[in-house]
């Protein structure tokens, strides 16, 4: 295989540059640093129209070692995967080849699965048409005829395919029943899917109570009809069903809907013409039953058992939540009150990064290549000033006139640290001092606070993220007793409390500039730069 | 990290514009894939090889059409990292 080395590379881009070639292979030998770096940053460098490169990590596995056949357990390791893009492959290869159809190995299969779907599609209409059966009575019945023969005929079809399927010279026949099957079960699916509609749409127009009613009673019509077709067929018990039970009860129970009304209207002078006239239509009327029952039964055996299941867990998932939630209300609040406590608690943990990179003065962390850490720490400053500064504009007139925090008293507890009360009443636990200044005859030692001592809390004016004047000035206070309570003690570096002195109110610095000492100053200088 | 930080960051390191380095990089990629079409192996120092592979054809069905079919062989690239850069991101952990 050809190989391409590094140093090829750079020749073919000179002949392209011409005296350039120098520049040009700093500029790979760059480009490969950047990338490596830009690994261990992100975990990931995308390049447009080439592709991604990725760092994976493997966790730790047993492993044996094949020479020794002793086991070992492999380390976990970080992994470079390259994913090619779009542009590239198709670079490589332009003209992908098509997928093959292998139709000629797979058709029995194919075929199989096939009348299957259409056994299901006619189980899952037969059902639907019954229930329309009902309602409407008399209209029905030769609808029901065509469709129990369609079924009939679909079935001994279905049969020989299995049995003829290893014969290679009948596939050819076997393909256009498959065809045929195929627009058959096509328009059945259409008309299901017409009555699904209308179904649903009187579902939707009536309220829940009474879909309830229609269904609790279309149910125990369907287990009156199954109990006496299946002990014995008789005119008799039919039509005795169709004058007393069936279409008196229903038009009292749907005296409300007016649509209904008229289609059982109908169905009744319809019915009263029928029985008037000959007893004919309920041999029609029985035997399309009968075809239904024996179709029902070659099929998967006794449908209207599974249909009525059916029917009942899509009652019960639709009618179960309303009731529910009465019960779970309180503990839904009790959850909810839960997660505010956790994102408080987050939102407080979150100023502490930020400030703290603030008041070490963005000491950079060592890292490989000093050029990158140059360009990152202004990005950073820039963006840290830029909105503190719009928030202070946007909050401080608002923030004046309501109050963040209202004083308070507190006992202190085992525990208890200046810091920590901070961080719970005022978010940011930098703001201590804020506490320290208004209790400074109470609390000798900021670092340490005693037992059982009680503590004045102080108002915040602004809030966390936007402090007033005020605010800011008392913190700033407290930061420069802190720094004298250090000084007293001979501390060499109290001066670094004169950073929180400087960033909430750096006029404080020229207020007090006798008691402050120049080396300090001096130090608190450097340390910004 | 993406196409521009990395420009940006070549435009700062060789000052040069931004739209050179832009050109410059693209250049190089180019030349890359071009190799690599060719069936080719490119070797860079201390990074790794880009080259292609050839996949075995397989079997494949699209739940969609209810078919099975059949893929044929296709061409695909690939990169091996260099043990070299194994070792320098052996620093690296997750988040």
């Amino acid at each position: 295989m050809k190989r391409l080395y590094d140093k090829a590379l750079m020749d073919q881009i000179a002949k392209v540059y011409g005296n350039e070639a120098t520049f040009l292979s700093e500029f790979s030998r760059a480009l490969l640093d950047i990338i490596r770096e830009g690994l261990i940053r992100d975990g990931q460098v995308r390049l447009h129209q080439f592709g991604t490169f990725k760092l994976k990590w493997m966790n730790t596995r047993n492993g044996v070692n094949p020479a020794t056949g002793k086991k070992i357990i492999i380390q976990g390791r970080p992994r470079v995967i390259f994913t090619p893009a779009k542009g590239l492959k198709e670079k490589i290869e332009p003209n992908p080849p098509a997928l093959i159809p292998l139709d000629t190995l797979n058709t029995a299969e194919v075929s199989v699965e096939e009348t299957q779907s259409v056994d299901d599609a006619a189980l899952a209409e037969t059902p639907v048409e019954y229930v329309v059966e009902k309602e409407v009575e008399t209209a029905a019945p030769e609808e029901t005829t065509i469709i129990s023969e369609e079924v009939v005929e679909e079935q001994p079809v279905s049969e020989p395919e299995e049995v003829v399927a290893d014969i290679q010279d009948e596939i050819e026949v076997l393909e256009q029943v498959v065809d045929i099957l195929k627009t058959d079960s096509k328009t059945d699916d259409i008309e299901s899917e017409d009555t699904e509609e209308k179904i649903a749409s009187e579902w939707l127009d009536t309220p829940v109570v009474d879909q309830i009613k229609e269904i609790s009673e279309l149910q125990y019509f369907q287990a009156k009809k199954e109990d006496d077709l299946t002990s014995s067929v008789n005119e008799s018990n039919i039509s005795e069903l169709v004058k007393t039970g069936s279409t008196t009860d229903r038009a009292l129970d749907y005296s409300t809907n007016d649509d209904l009304d008229i289609n059982l209207d109908e169905a009744l002078e319809t019915a009263n013409s029928n029985n008037d006239t000959s007893g004919k239509p309920w041999f029609a009327v029985a035997a399309a039953v009968i075809v239904l029952l024996a179709a029902g039964i070659l099929f998967n055996g006794l449908w209207p058992i599974s249909t009525e299941k059916q029917d009942v867990t899509f009652l019960y998932s639709y009618y179960t939540p309303i009731a529910a939630p009465e019960i779970i209300d309180d503990s839904n609040l009790v959850a909810e009150t839960a997660i505010d406590i956790e994102v408080e608690d987050l939102s407080a943990a979150e100023p502490v990064a930020e400030e703290s990179e603030i008041v070490t003065d963005s000491v950079p962390v060592a890292k490989a290549e000093p050029e990158l850490i140059e360009l990152e720490p202004v990005v950073e400053e820039e963006s840290i000033v830029v909105s503190s500064e719009q928030y202070d504009e946007v909050k401080r007139a608002s923030a004046e006139e309501t109050v963040y925090f209202l004083e308070t008293k507190h006992k202190l507890t085992n525990g208890d640290s200046l810091w920590r009360l901070a961080k719970k009443n005022y978010v940011n636990p930098f703001y201590w001092p804020h506490i320290y200044q208004a209790n400074r005859n109470k609390i000798d030692n900021p670092d340490r606070v005693k037992i059982g001592r009680v503590v004045m809390l102080p108002t915040l004016y602004g809030e966390p993220d936007a402090l007033t004047k005020r605010d800011k000035r008392n913190i700033a206070m407290g930061y420069y007793f802190n720094y004298l309570y250090h000084k007293q003690k001979g501390n060499p570096y109290a001066y670094f409390s004169l950073i929180g002195v400087d960033k909430f109110d750096a006029g404080l610095l020229i207020e007090f500039k006798e008691e402050i000492e120049r080396s300090d100053v001096n130090n608190l200088a450097l340390l910004s730069e | 990290m993406t196409t521009t930080e990395v420009i940006k960051l070549l435009s700062i390191r060789l000052q040069i514009s931004q739209a050179e380095a832009r050109r410059c990089l693209m250049h190089e990629l180019d030349i890359i894939s071009a190799h690599m079409s060719e069936d080719s192996q490119v070797v860079l120092r201390r990074f790794g090889t880009f080259g292609v592979k050839e996949t075995a054809p397989r079997k494949t069905y699209l739940p969609s059409e209810k078919k099975h079919y059949l893929m044929p062989a296709r061409k695909v690239p690939f990169f091996r990292a260099s043990q070299w850069l194994k070792d320098f991101v052996k620093s690296w952990q997750p988040e």
